[in-house]
């Protein structure tokens, strides 16, 4: 597994290969848009050597300076992760979105209290109102995030800050909804194995995954 | 000029570049040393996270398209970003209107 740490290189990289290669090492992410970024730096870097190839400069000289005129990897590795943590942010923006999109309906038919007598109490009705204005809330909130990430570039840039804000926001709506479907289930349909059965497939599972998803875009930025 | 002041306005140029025709990292760069006279000196590597931004935005499309016998990803501007573009002018014309009025000529 990619620890993100850079590699430590004593000398300054100066081929195009090995520039890559230390740009690929140190560049943790969503694996097609590492790959994309990755492709392009030796895209680039190919055709900035064969320019400077053209204007007579050796192979050896054109590479070095074609990956100076590049950056160093300590400026562009941070840039380049940022894009990454972002592009993250964004797919757990959509799994934490499409997770909550399909509460309601779940809510309203099998796993809702219309589903079979009510409990009584309090505390049920509570927690019923938790689920439908904090539900809402949070559907709003993801697609806030996606806003931000996508079409929101157009008035400010998202950075790791959104990506962090959308990882946090990820992981405290899942925890949220499990704990609040794990009580409402106990309240109401007790023992019952097929209220647990769909409790599990529609709420624990969806959820970790979309958790486990928050936890590594966390993890990038 | 201070490189700081031109990075400022670097979504801009780029939307600018674009507008002709489609092209590819590599040449958005040399665009924009050419059109900057060499002026814009930055890390050329730094163009191609605000090009995944300007994608995002919705300014950019981009595809793997052939250039010169070699495959490249290639951008290009969508309606939002001529529209963004235009924009962009616009309130540099108005800018550098009040700059010009307030600085006036030596």
């Amino acid at each position: 597994m990619r620890t993100g740490e850079r590699v430590a290189t004593l000398e300054r990289v100066s081929t195009a290969e090995a520039y890559v290669a230390a740009l690929d090492e140190s560049l943790v992410g969503p694996r097609r848009v590492r790959r994309g970024l990755v492709q392009e730096a030796r895209d680039h870097l190919d055709d900035a050597s064969a320019a400077l190839s053209d204007a007579g400069y050796d192979r050896a000289e054109a590479e070095r300076i074609a990956v100076a005129d590049f950056g160093d990897l300590d400026d562009i590795v941070p840039a380049f992760q940022t894009t990454l943590a972002v592009a993250a942010s964004r797919r757990t923006a959509w799994m934490l979105f499409a997770v909550l999109a399909i509460q309601p309906l779940l809510w309203d038919g099998p796993l809702g209290p219309d589903n079979g007598p009510a409990p009584d109490g309090v505390v049920f009705a509570m927690l019923d109102n938790a689920v439908e204005y904090g539900g809402g809330a949070m559907i709003l909130a993801a697609l806030a995030l996606l806003v931000a990430t996508g079409i929101g570039n157009r008035w400010f840039a998202a950075g790791r800050g959104i990506a962090r804000l959308t990882a946090i926001t990820t992981l405290v709506s899942a925890a949220s909804i499990k704990v609040i479907g794990l009580a409402m289930v106990l309240l109401s349909s007790g023992r019952d194995p097929a209220a647990w059965l769909l409790f599990v497939v529609f709420i624990i599972v969806p959820f970790s995954v979309t958790a486990t998803q928050a936890r590594r875009t966390l993890a990038l930025c | 000029m201070k490189a700081d002041a031109l990075r400022g306005h670097l979504d801009a140029m780029i939307l600018a570049v674009l507008e002709k025709e489609p092209l590819h990292g590599y040449a958005i760069i040399e665009a924009l040393s050419l059109r900057s006279g060499g002026e814009l000196d930055l890390p050329t590597g730094t163009v191609y996270p605000a090009l995944r931004r300007l994608e995002a935005a919705g300014h950019l499309k981009s595809t793997w398209a052939t250039a010169s016998g070699r495959k490249r990803r290639t951008y290009t501007l969508s309606v939002g970003g001529r529209r963004a573009l235009a924009k962009q002018r616009d309130e540099w014309q108005v800018f550098s209107a009040v700059v010009d009025g307030v600085l006036g000529k030596a």
